[in-house]
C-alpha cells in the first residue's frame, strides 16, 4: 500500500498515454471486422453484410497472389539479415577508429539518409540509377552499355535492397556502437595481457556484449517479416518491374485504393499481422530458451 | 501515320535544340498508357483501335453484330503496339518513359525535349503555355488525330454527366432547387463579377446545385469570335458565362496586341490557341464534332460487378503486358494478354456489359 501511494503520481502520468494508445491503437481494430464483410461504405460497419472467409479466400486466390507473397518474404528478409549485418560490421569498425573527430564525421555521414523520406529519395534513386544519371555516366566512361537499373527486374530488386539497407543503417548502427560503449574496458585490458589479438578481442568480449541488443533489433525486425517496405516501392517501382517487386502492401494499396474492395484489403492486412505476430512470439520464446535474455 | 513519324524521328534523331547532344524525343508518353495526358489513346485511335477512355477505364465499341465488344483485345490494338515497338527502338518515345509520371513528361515538354503529344483541347492552357514563356519562339499547333490513311476517329464519351440532382417528393419546397439554379446564372452575370470574391462569402465551387453548362467551352468560342469579328470592344452576352467569355475575349485582344501588362505571352496565348482560334484546341475538337469523325464509348454508369472485383487485376495485366511489348518483348505476347484476360474475368465482364447494354443503355 505504501509503495502504491509513492507510486501514484506515476501512474496518473501515464494515463495521457494509455489514452492515446486505446483510441489510436487499439479502437482502430475494432475496423478489422471489415476483413469479414462484404463492405459498403455506405451501410458502415454495422450494416455491411458478412461473408465469413469469403475475402480471404478471394485473395489467396487471386492468380498474382503467390508470386506477390514470394516477392515480399525475399525482399523482406533480404532486407532484415542485411539491415543487422551491416550495422554490425560498420559499428565494428568505428569502434577502432581512434580519432574522434574524424568517427564522429562517419557516424552523421552514414545515419543522415535515415531522416529522408522515401518520397524524396525515391526520386533521387531513380535520377541517380537513369540512363542520364551519372551511374550510367560512369558505366559509359569505362567503355559499356548503359543499363536502365529501374526498368530490369533483375537488378530492380537488389537496388531496392540495397538502397533500403544503406538508408536505414545508421540508426542500427547507432543503437550497437552505444552497446559496444557500455562493455566495460577492463575486460579488453584482461584480454591483451593475456595476449588477444583485435580480431579475439572482438569475437570474445565484443559479440558476446552486444549479443542482447541484436537479439532485440532482430526480434523487433521478425515482425516485419511481411514488410518490405511499401511507401519505397511504391515510390520506385513501375509496371516493367512487378515481376520482382510487387509486394503484399502495393498489391493491397491497388486493390484498394483503384478498385475500392475494401473487404480484400482488411483481409490482407488481417493476415500480415497474425504472421507477423506469429513470428514476434517464435522469436520471443527463442531468445528467452537459448539465450535466456526477455525484453518484459 | 507516315507523316507523323517523319516529323517525330526529325524531333528525335535532328537535334531540335541544336545542344549538340542526343537529348530529345519524338512524341510525350508517361507510364500509365491510358491515362488523361500525355498517354496513348489518341495514337490507338490513329489504328482504329479504341482499348480505353482514359484513368484506366476500358472503352466498349459496338462490334459487327451490334453486341459491345472491348476495344482493349481486338486485333487493331497489336498492330498499333507494333508500331509502338519500332518507335522504342527509334528513340521516338522516351527510353525510360515506364519510370516517368506526368509531371516528368510535363517538365520534359517545358524544357523542349520532346516535340509532340497526344492530349486533350486545352492543352495550350496548361502545360504548352509555359513551354511558350519559357521559349518565345515556341510555336504548338494543333492537329486532328492522324490515322493510318487519312484522319482517325476519336474516341468519345457516350454520355458526359457525372451527376445528378433529385428532390425529395416529400420535400416542402421542391421549387428551391430550379430557384437555386437560376440564382446560379444570375450571379454570373457582369454586374456581380465585382462583388464575386470569396472575402464577400462567395467560393463558386461551395455552391450547389452548381451546373456546368455543356456547352460552355462553344459558347465561350463563339462568343468571343462574334465579338472579334464585329470589332468589338466588349463581348455582348450577359448570362452565366459572362465571365469566362470575357476573360478569353481580353486574354485574346492582349495575345493580338502583344500586351503583356496582365499577364505572360504564354498564359494569353493559352488562352487564345486553346477556346478562341478556328485552328486551335476547342475550333478543332468543333470542325471534328461537325464532321462527324468520332467513335462512342457505348458503356457508361457503374462498373458491373466483376469489373469490380476483377478490374484492378486485369488492368495491372494490361500495363505489364503492353510496357513489356513497346520496349521490345514479343508482339505474340498480345495473344497470350487476350486470352489471359478472357479467362481472369474479362469473358464476364463482356457478358455483363452487354446484358447491361441490352436493358438499360440510351442506344
Amino acid at each position: 500500500m505504501k509503495s502504491l501511494k509513492k507510486e501514484l503520481p506515476l501512474h496518473i502520468m501515464l494515463i495521457p498515454g494509455v489514452i492515446v494508445t486505446l483510441i489510436y491503437a487499439y479502437g482502430p481494430m475494432a475496423g478489422l471486422v471489415m476483413a469479414f464483410q462484404q463492405f459498403e461504405p455506405l451501410s458502415g460497419f454495422f450494416k455491411s453484410e458478412f461473408v465469413g472467409w469469403d475475402n480471404f479466400n478471394y485473395v489467396f486466390h487471386l492468380p498474382d497472389f503467390k508470386q506477390v507473397l514470394w516477392n515480399t518474404l525475399v525482399i523482406a528478409i533480404t532486407k532484415m539479415v542485411l539491415s543487422l549485418l551491416v550495422p554490425l560490421i560498420l559499428a565494428l569498425l568505428l569502434n577502432e577508429i581512434t580519432r574522434k573527430w574524424f568517427a564522429g564525421f562517419i557516424q552523421s555521414a552514414i545515419f543522415l539518409p535515415f531522416f529522408l523520406s522515401w518520397t524524396v529519395l525515391g526520386g533521387v534513386i531513380i535520377e541517380l540509377f537513369s540512363l542520364s544519371g551519372p551511374i550510367n555516366g560512369l558505366i559509359a566512361s569505362l567503355g559499356m552499355e548503359p543499363i536502365m537499373f529501374m526498368l530490369d527486374n533483375s537488378w530492380f530488386r537488389g537496388i531496392i535492397i540495397g538502397s533500403d539497407v544503406w538508408k536505414g543503417m545508421g540508426y542500427n548502427m547507432i543503437i550497437m556502437l552505444a552497446a559496444i560503449t557500455g562493455i566495460n574496458s577492463t575486460l579488453y585490458e584482461a584480454a591483451e595481457v593475456d595476449g588477444a589479438g583485435k580480431w579475439k578481442q572482438v569475437l570474445h568480449i565484443t559479440l558476446p556484449g552486444i549479443s542482447p541488443i541484436i537479439i532485440l533489433l532482430a526480434v523487433l525486425g521478425l515482425g516485419g517479416i511481411l514488410n518490405a517496405g511499401f511507401e519505397q516501392i511504391l515510390m520506385m517501382y513501375n509496371p516493367t518491374v512487378y515481376e520482382g517487386a510487387d509486394i503484399i502492401d502495393t498489391f493491397v494499396y491497388r486493390l484498394g485504393m483503384f478498385s475500392q474492395q475494401f473487404g480484400p484489403a482488411a483481409a490482407v492486412g488481417l493476415f500480415k499481422s497474425v504472421i507477423s505476430l506469429f513470428m514476434v512470439s517464435i522469436t520471443y520464446y527463442a531468445a528467452y530458451k537459448f539465450n535466456d535474455y526477455r525484453i518484459f | 501515320m507516315d507523316e507523323l513519324e517523319k516529323v517525330a524521328q526529325a524531333f528525335t534523331h535532328n537535334d531540335p535544340d541544336q545542344n549538340g547532344k542526343n537529348d530529345t524525343y519524338g512524341i510525350a508518353l508517361q507510364k500509365n498508357l491510358f491515362f488523361w495526358g500525355f498517354d496513348l489513346r489518341g495514337f490507338f485511335n490513329g489504328f482504329g483501335a479504341y482499348p480505353s477512355v482514359g484513368d484506366n477505364q476500358s472503352a466498349w465499341i459496338k462490334g459487327s453484330d451490334d453486341k459491345l465488344i472491348p476495344g482493349l483485345i481486338q486485333p487493331e490494338v497489336k498492330t498499333a503496339l507494333g508500331k509502338l515497338q519500332q518507335w522504342y527502338k527509334d528513340g521516338i518515345l522516351d527510353k525510360e518513359f515506364a519510370l516517368k509520371d506526368e509531371n516528368k513528361a510535363v517538365e520534359d515538354l517545358i524544357a523542349g525535349k520532346v516535340g509532340i503529344s497526344y492530349g486533350e483541347w486545352w492543352y495550350p492552357n496548361w502545360p504548352l503555355n509555359s513551354s511558350v514563356d519559357k521559349d518565345p519562339k515556341a510555336d504548338w499547333i494543333a492537329l486532328q488525330l492522324p490515322g493510318v490513311d487519312g484522319p482517325a476517329k476519336s474516341l468519345v464519351p457516350k454520355i458526359r454527366s457525372n451527376k445528378i440532382f433529385v428532390v425529395n417528393k416529400k420535400a416542402k419546397n421542391p421549387e428551391a432547387a430550379i430557384k437555386m439554379l437560376n440564382f446560379y446564372i444570375e450571379v454570373g452575370k457582369k454586374e456581380y463579377k465585382d462583388k464575386n470574391k470569396a472575402a464577400d462569402g462567395y467560393v463558386y465551387n461551395w455552391f450547389n446545385p452548381r451546373i456546368a453548362n455543356p456547352a460552355d467551352i462553344d459558347t465561350i468560342y463563339t462568343e468571343v469570335n462574334k465579338a472579334l469579328e464585329a470589332n468589338q470592344e466588349e463581348i455582348t452576352i450577359n448570362d452565366a458565362n459572362y465571365k469566362t467569355v470575357a476573360d478569353t475575349f481580353k486574354a485574346t485582344k492582349d495575345y493580338m496586341a502583344g500586351d503583356t501588362t496582365n499577364a505572360t505571352k504564354g498564359i494569353n496565348w493559352g488562352l487564345y490557341y486553346s477556346r478562341a482560334a478556328k485552328d486551335g484546341g476547342w475550333g478543332l475538337t468543333k470542325q471534328i464534332k461537325e464532321s462527324d469523325q468520332f467513335v462512342y464509348n457505348e458503356f457508361y454508369g457503374l462498373p458491373t460487378p466483376t469489373i469490380v472485383e476483377k478490374g484492378g487485376q486485369l488492368d495491372k495485366l494490361m500495363q505489364e503486358s503492353f510496357t513489356k511489348i513497346i520496349m521490345g518483348g514479343s508482339l505474340d505476347e498480345f495473344d497470350k494478354f487476350v486470352d489471359s484476360w478472357k479467362a481472369l474475368g474479362g469473358n464476364q465482364i463482356i457478358d455483363e456489359v452487354n446484358e447491361r447494354y441490352n436493358t438499360e443503355a440510351t442506344k
